[in-house]
């Protein structure tokens, strides 16, 4: 009896495409596979909408973003130059869109914050809360509410080197400035967020301070 | 207080002027995350160090990338049915522009048949010593002198077609004494 042999599955092509690097996929899906592209999406939807919810501070949004800057990068693979790494450019395409977000929204998000300097209680409860070991949740959130004051660009730059620890040279190549450009708007966020943070929260600090 | 304690110690003021070597960088990070003395001495001197040793996020979970794999692969979807069906309509409107602009030719090709031809200086012929007379008379105005004729003269006339002496014709005067 002749031997049948399953030509091809798009399980069996998932499967194959979850072994290859961002860069071959990359290549692969600017060629026309859509098993290659739907990996790549996979595989960078956890990272892609982490820094964009850093940046945004809001997860719903940052979701949203996500997906438009998955067709970004749909629309622009054949701009991609595979001599550079596909992350480098993924996370440029997502802090782009991001910062493009950020300022479209800025308005709204003043409005949103007159209503909470209101609400002054449930920074409070923040502060009551607060462990040695807080919780990522909050920090997320301690960080939305203190990062509200920075350009995009200085809050950019300290998500990507600060809080998800990239190399300088990357930062400066998403951020499509020099490092030292890089050094500056960081040195200027931290300079901002601790006046604010050191104003806003002081018993939270002073209780670091005791022990 | 162990060594790496006051290594990380001593790099901090380096840390937070981003003067350190990447893999100084990622020691200092690394030993905050494990020590909690000196989180909190780092954290106390600068509180924006909170940020880099908050634990990370949760992951996004799978069925949300799903949800977002879904979503982009539908609005692709969407927008390559939109590039078809535009490039179909361009297509049909670059078809009608090139039937129009051959009805167009004909039309004219076949309204000023004479006009056309008569661009051809291959119909030309040289006149003959009685054409000259006859080509020069049709040029000089009523009244005015007999134009003199160069002797090396050669003149050209052309009838485009008709044989009525009284039509138009084209007459060139080409004078040899100048040729070289």
């Amino acid at each position: 009896m002749e031997r049948m042999e399953l030509v091809y599955s798009r399980e069996r092509a998932q499967q194959k495409s979850a072994e290859v690097d961002d860069r071959e996929l990359a290549i692969r899906a600017r060629g026309g596979d859509a098993i290659a592209f739907e990996t790549l999406v996979l595989r960078k939807t956890p990272a892609v909408v982490s820094v964009a919810r850093r940046i945004i501070g809001d997860a719903d949004e940052a979701r949203d973003v996500a997906q438009l800057v998955f067709l970004r990068v749909w629309d622009s693979l054949a701009r991609y130059d595979e001599k550079y790494s596909f992350n480098t450019w993924l996370y440029r395409i997502a802090t782009n869109l991001s910062i493009d977000f950020l300022r479209a929204n800025r308005s709204r998000a003043k409005a949103h914050g007159a209503t909470l300097h209101l609400v002054r209680g449930r920074e409070a409860a923040l502060e009551e809360e607060a462990t040695f070991a807080l919780e990522s949740s909050q920090v997320a959130e301690l960080f939305e509410r203190v990062s509200a004051d920075l350009s995009e660009k200085q809050k950019a730059a300290f998500v990507l080197r600060e809080i998800d620890g990239l190399d300088s040279k990357d930062v400066a190549k998403i951020l499509g400035c020099g490092e030292s450009t890089v050094r500056n708007h960081l040195f200027n966020a931290r300079k901002a967020l601790q006046k604010k943070l050191r104003h806003e929260f002081p018993s939270l600090f002073r209780r670091w301070s005791r022990t | 207080m162990t060594e790496a304690c006051r290594t990380a110690s001593a790099r901090a003021e380096a840390y937070r002027r981003d003067r350190l070597a990447e893999a100084e960088r990622l020691a200092f990070r690394a030993h905050l995350a494990e020590c909690a003395s000196c989180r909190r001495d780092a954290i106390a001197a600068d509180p924006t160090l909170i940020f880099a040793v908050a634990p990370p996020p949760p992951p996004v979970g799978d069925a949300e990338t799903r949800a977002i794999l879904e979503n982009v692969k539908a609005a692709i979807a969407v927008r390559e049915a939109d590039r078809r069906l535009r490039g179909n309509g361009a297509r049909r409107a670059r078809r009608s522009a090139a039937a129009l602009g051959a009805a167009a030719l004909l039309a004219l090709t076949f309204s000023a048949p004479v006009a056309r031809r008569s661009v051809s200086i291959a119909a030309a012929r040289p006149a003959g010593p009685g054409g000259i007379a006859g080509a020069a008379n049709r040029i000089v105005r009523p009244g005015s002198e007999e134009p003199s004729m160069p002797s090396s003269a050669t003149i050209y006339e052309w009838n485009p077609g008709t044989a009525s002496p009284d039509d138009p014709k084209i007459v060139w005067i080409v004078d040899r004494s100048l040729d070289l």
